[in-house]
């Protein structure tokens, strides 16, 4: 039986598998040890549910926001604590403070969006074949911009930023764009 | 760990819980949530997989396409 990667209707689903997924993009990064508190997990995890930000609440969410949301708590909760060495993520991005997060989140929303499905009103569902694609350059940019997010101040424009980037890679995903 | 599940145990092999407090106490604060969107939108939900080896598979394979994209 399918699961969604993120915002099961059991934390503890969406536990095991944002554990899994740390573990496992972490150690093909290269980066050995990953000290996490799970704690902080689990709060992240809960708290993003509650009072979900949406006028119609966290069922009729987009997935961007609901991984947007889920980002903001991550990055300012701040649940790796080990940072991540500079010959692997290069200068630019060890020296930024809370880059480990910003990364895993970011990553982990990359994964999340790759194959997300929106319900259109029509009935239709459109799903999110093609997956984010950036530059190199762009990214740690992207990185350090993240590093500071928190749920209060930067969720709707990171989440508009997530969907602005999944339509780049999809198009037609998208209502009709026109010139303003 | 090898997330492959044996005997109902989940080992996660490259996460460490931490032993010690990093960094300094600071004044306890709660997490301030956003003020609600207004905008209606379509509903969507994430990605969907079949198994926690899903995760796995591609949690490696970004781990790897980032690994590759900062070594250029």
């Amino acid at each position: 039986m399918a699961f969604s990667i993120l915002y099961n209707d059991n934390v503890d689903i969406d536990l095991f598998a944002l554990f899994t997924y740390v573990n496992d993009f972490t150690k093909s990064l290269g980066v050995e040890n990953v000290v996490i508190d799970p704690n902080e997990v689990r709060s992240i995890l809960l708290g993003m549910r509650q009072d979900f930000p949406h006028i119609d609440g966290l069922e009729k969410a987009s997935a961007f926001k609901k991984v947007a949301n889920f980002m903001a708590f991550f990055i300012s909760q701040r649940p790796i604590q080990s940072t991540f060495p500079k010959d692997i993520i290069g200068d630019n991005l060890a020296k930024l403070v809370n880059h480990q997060n910003a990364i895993v989140s970011f990553q982990f929303a990359i994964d999340c969006l790759d194959g997300a499905a929106i319900y259109r009103e029509d009935g239709k569902t459109i799903t999110l074949d093609n997956r984010i694609q950036i530059s190199r350059h762009s990214y740690v940019d992207i990185i350090e911009a993240l590093c500071g997010v928190t749920p209060m101040s930067h969720l709707k424009i990171l989440a508009v930023f997530l969907e602005q980037l999944a339509y780049k890679s999809n198009p037609d995903s998208q209502y009709p764009p026109v010139d303003i | 760990m090898d997330t492959n599940q044996s005997e109902n145990v989940i080992v996660f092999d490259n996460l460490v819980r931490p032993t010690n407090v990093v960094g300094e106490y600071v004044d306890l604060k709660a997490v301030h949530a956003a003020e609600p969107c207004a905008h209606p939108n379509a509903a969507g939900s994430t990605r969907e997989v079949k198994s926690l080896a899903d995760i796995k598979d591609c949690a490696a394979k970004s781990g790897g396409r980032l690994k590759a994209m900062l070594a250029t």
